[in-house]
């Protein structure tokens, strides 16, 4: 810039323009008689259901406390189909199980879907400190698929070492939707840091 | 300019909070006001482009990428706009340039005589930016009287960093030619 030193000492002298004073007014007033549907709640709408803005808010960074609330929601009916399937196959086979770790399984399903549900609405009273009991039950709920996975592992490797399979494909989902919601939750958190109660 | 406090302002408006809108354009409406204004040289046009620009952003706010700055958005927007507004007033009059009104200095001069020179190079200064094609002036706009670096101005324009310092220089050049520049090697 060095050789234009003449022209941007003039550009200096030359002040910015300001609009008038009551700009901001006439943009106000002209966005109120727009379409109701392009308004408040309705963009709202229209970014959330586009394939690409719910792809995005799902898998990127949730933009409300409903989106965050929603990814829990969808892990808890995840467990609570679970449960349902798991209790109804340990009906079918009848009294021929004698494993009675196994016979938990609906009910610690079912439990995990009513916990996972509880964070969902613990997360619509945005609070912050409510977001840091959410963070927590997330990262207990990590620790706790963990401790249980290692334990029944080590319960059936002699009985039955061809579930190996099987048990690694639970438990790593088990642990991917935790890191998910924990990291949905640490998002949410982090952009809301300032506009949640405290 | 905050980008995550323009973050939280947009989600607010998403959510259904209209009035969050004004506290956006209170942040840019100067910025996107100047630039209107030098693309335009025209006052009353510059305040009716400003204004399209910041409802066109609200239409679009729901399309906004909230992870990306909100700003080169909406100056993109507002170039887009002045884009087409430049086109059509050529179709209607070619050969007609816009008034200029003259600006008042920023800085007060020693005394009347330097006052009328430097307010004669700055409306001469506005004369020749409006001769300048519009993506030189653009370029020359935004990295000149608005101070962004040549990376900013680049992602605004939609081209390469080496494409835009070749169009801020290019429009200088041209602008050195009329303004009497002693460093202007053609001497004009």
């Amino acid at each position: 810039m060095d050789g234009y030193k003449h022209i941007m000492e003039i550009i200096k002298t030359a002040p910015p323009v300001s609009p008038p004073s009551d700009f901001t007014d006439r943009v106000m007033a002209r966005i109120r008689t727009l379409d109701p549907s392009l308004e408040g709640e309705g963009v709202e709408r229209r970014s959330q259901w586009s394939p690409k803005g719910l792809a995005r808010s799902l898998f990127v960074t949730p933009a409300t406390a409903s989106e965050c609330s929603f990814c829990f929601m969808m892990a808890a009916f995840f467990y609570l189909i679970l449960g349902i399937v798991l209790a109804a196959g340990l009906r079918g086979m009848g009294g021929h199980l004698h494993q009675g770790w196994i016979t938990y399984q609906p009910a610690a399903s079912f439990a995990v879907a009513f916990g996972l549900g509880a964070l969902g609405l613990l997360v619509r009273k945005q609070s912050l400190r409510a977001l840091n009991i959410v963070r927590l039950c997330v990262l207990i709920y990590c620790g706790l698929v963990l401790v249980i996975g290692m334990l029944l592992q080590f319960q059936t490797q002699a009985t039955a070492p061809a579930n190996y399979p099987l048990w690694l494909a639970f438990l790593a989902g088990s642990i991917l939707m935790g890191a998910f919601l924990a990291l949905v939750v640490h998002k949410y958190r982090g952009m809301h840091i300032n506009t949640v109660t405290h | 300019m905050n980008d995550e406090q323009d973050r939280e302002i947009i989600i607010r408006i998403l959510k259904g909070d209209r009035q969050a809108y004004a506290i956006l354009v209170d942040r840019y409406k100067g910025p996107v006001f100047d630039l209107a204004y030098r693309m335009t040289g025209n006052w009353h046009e510059a305040e009716e482009l400003s204004q399209e620009t910041f409802v066109t952003v609200y239409e679009r706010l729901g399309d906004f990428n909230k992870h990306k700055r909100l700003f080169p958005w909406i100056y993109t927007i507002a170039l887009n706009l002045a884009r087409n507004h430049l086109k059509k007033r050529r179709r209607e009059a070619p050969e007609k340039l816009p008034p200029i009104h003259p600006e008042p200095t920023r800085e007060k001069p020693r005394d009347p005589e330097q006052d009328a020179m430097v307010q004669e190079q700055v409306n001469m200064l506005n004369q020749r930016m409006l001769r300048l094609p519009p993506d030189l002036r653009e370029a020359v706009v935004l990295r000149c009287f608005h101070d962004l670096p040549f990376q900013e101005v680049s992602q605004i324009l939609n081209i390469s960093p080496a494409a835009a310092k070749m169009r801020v220089y290019r429009g200088l050049e041209k602008l050195r030619g009329g303004l009497g520049d002693p460093g202007d090697p053609k001497g004009s």
